[in-house]
């Protein structure tokens, strides 16, 4: 009998009065926002909304402008400078683009981080990157490069990069973009099945509606760099705020 | 009258845009000499980790070699051969004797590293400019940074200890290539006056070890330089496609322009150690 998959650590996310601006322009003004520990909340918005700035500033890959993002008890900036070993949890995010190193296989992307940060042994590692390949039902791709693989087969394996270094929080940008319905269905299913099986808290940027209904313990629609709505995934369905009914009716969702 | 005053504003007006233009040319390339200086100090702070990264640092090495042996070998050949038929054609009136050490004086001092530094940025710094440039746009240099993978170790320092070591080995390669062309030259020629044992002769009573030291101390400079400039407009790259191409470019023309300085740099600081002496 195989083991029970170990819980993720519990992770909260604060987003206080964050502000970003390019050029002058502001993105994000004023953003509040909590995220539960092992929840998984969607954030829904327009294209050039913020979005994927948001998640940026909560990953730590930019700086807001004003405010600041609490991950448990220390602030991104704080969390970011702590060596790899001493950090008390592991963040990870999917990018849009997938960002595969497209010069490694898939095993060695999957490994990536364990190789380079030499957390396990090579025996080890091999075991990691099988068990996560397989979590995605990628089994057996191991040697195939990424330009060998179709969209929807280099999310799932940015997905197991993820998954390799036990991630307690994953970001996801836009992960069903450029995919079709099937495979937007795939990823919503896997999504689900990482919420199942460890828990780990999950930010979830997306457009795509039918995802959101799928995976959302919590939705925020965000709208000129403003959070405008916020509810359980259920009630948003039935939300009357007016921008939420908009957008659920300009996707026909109701 | 009218036509005068729009003519008299105009003028007023262009000295301004011409100064601000000037002003923001400086700016950047300030900014970009600073990304050098500070991207060419934590990559050789990183330098101290270069065993754990052997294997990167050996594939670049290899790449490096595989992108240029062939068309080095083939520019040096012609640079040996074009230059003894120019200077015997210039000496025919005085002496063909000094053929031997023109050759290798010039290839081992100075067209052997300049050649070989503009080959590598051309092959090589190019494809690194392009390689790193595309990563930044497709996001895989954030990716690395999610994963607490500092791209200065992983991308830069092997491609930086890769040129550093590759380029002097270019150029003693270039110095023999080039030499050898210059002597199939006078073997083959029946307008050069002298024997292939007078020119080789000539060659080996002018050519010291200090000339050839400062052709390689020339190649491990322009080595850092061609890889730094390279990873720096890399790194910088952004606006997709169209920005892999302009960082790609500016990486291959700012790495001329510096090697070019370097190498000014280098002769001043030789001929201040090692002051030429008749013989």
């Amino acid at each position: 009998m195989s083991e029970p998959p170990q819980l993720a650590k519990p992770v909260t996310i604060a987003v206080r009065d964050v502000w970003k601006s390019y050029d002058g322009q502001p993105v994000l003004r004023g953003v509040r926002l909590e995220v539960l520990a092992g929840e998984t909340l969607v954030i829904i918005g327009g294209s050039g909304e913020g979005k994927s700035v948001l998640i940026r500033q909560i990953i730590g890959l930019e700086t807001p402008d004003h405010g600041e993002i609490r991950l448990n008890d220390s602030t991104v900036a704080e969390y970011r400078r702590l060596p790899m070993e001493e950090k008390p949890f592991r963040a990870s995010m999917v990018f849009q683009t997938s960002a595969l190193l497209n010069s490694l296989t898939v095993a060695e992307n999957v490994s990536l981080a364990l190789r380079e940060h030499r957390s396990a042994t090579r025996e080890e590692i091999r075991g990691i990157v099988r068990e996560c390949l397989e979590q995605v039902d990628l089994a057996g791709t191991e040697d195939k490069m990424p330009a060998e693989l179709s969209g929807g087969m280099r999310k799932r394996v940015a997905i197991a990069r993820a998954l390799a270094v036990r991630s307690d929080l994953i970001l996801y940008d836009e992960p069903t973009a450029e995919l079709d319905p099937l495979l937007t269905e795939e990823v919503g299913a896997l999504i689900r099945r990482i919420q199942d099986r460890r828990r780990p808290t999950q930010v979830v940027v997306t457009h795509n509606l039918p995802l959101a209904r799928e995976i959302a313990d919590h939705v925020a629609v965000l709208r000129h760099g403003e959070i405008v709505d916020y509810r359980t995934g259920d009630d948003f369905f039935h939300s009357e705020h007016p921008h939420t009914r908009n957008f659920l009716r300009a996707a026909r969702v109701v | 009258m009218a036509q005068a005053t729009d003519s008299a504003r105009s003028s007023l007006r262009a000295p301004p845009g011409v100064v601000a233009a000037l002003g923001r040319g400086t700016l950047d390339v300030l900014q970009i000499v600073g990304e050098c200086v500070s991207l060419l100090a934590a990559t050789v702070w990183h330098c101290r980790s270069a065993g754990r990264h052997l294997p990167k640092i050996v594939t670049q090495l290899l790449l490096v070699g595989s992108e240029t042996l062939g068309i080095a070998a083939l520019v040096s050949l012609f640079v040996g051969m074009v230059m003894v038929v120019q200077a015997a054609d210039q000496l025919a009136n005085y002496t063909q004797e000094v053929l031997g050490s023109l050759v290798g004086l010039a290839m081992t001092k100075e067209l052997g590293p300049v050649i070989m530094g503009f080959i590598v940025a051309g092959k090589s710094g190019s494809a690194v400019a392009a390689e790193i440039g595309s990563m930044k746009v497709y996001e895989e240099i954030s990716a690395l940074r999610t994963m607490d993978i500092d791209p200065v170790p992983f991308l830069s320092m092997p491609r930086f200890l890769a040129m550093t070591l590759a380029l002097p080995m270019l150029v003693l390669y270039s110095d023999v290539i080039g030499i050898l062309g210059g002597t199939l030259v006078v073997a083959l020629d029946p307008t050069i006056s002298i024997s292939v044992s007078q020119f080789l002769d000539n060659l080996t009573e002018w050519l010291n070890l200090t000339d050839v030291l400062v052709g390689l101390v020339k190649g491990l400079v322009f080595g850092m330089l061609v890889s730094i400039v390279a990873c720096t407009f890399g790194f910088r790259t952004s606006g997709g496609a169209e920005g892999v191409a302009r960082a790609t470019t500016s990486a291959v023309v700012w790495s001329f322009v510096a090697i070019i300085i370097a190498d000014f740099v280098i002769v001043r600081v030789a001929f201040l150690f090692f002051p030429a002496t008749p013989k």
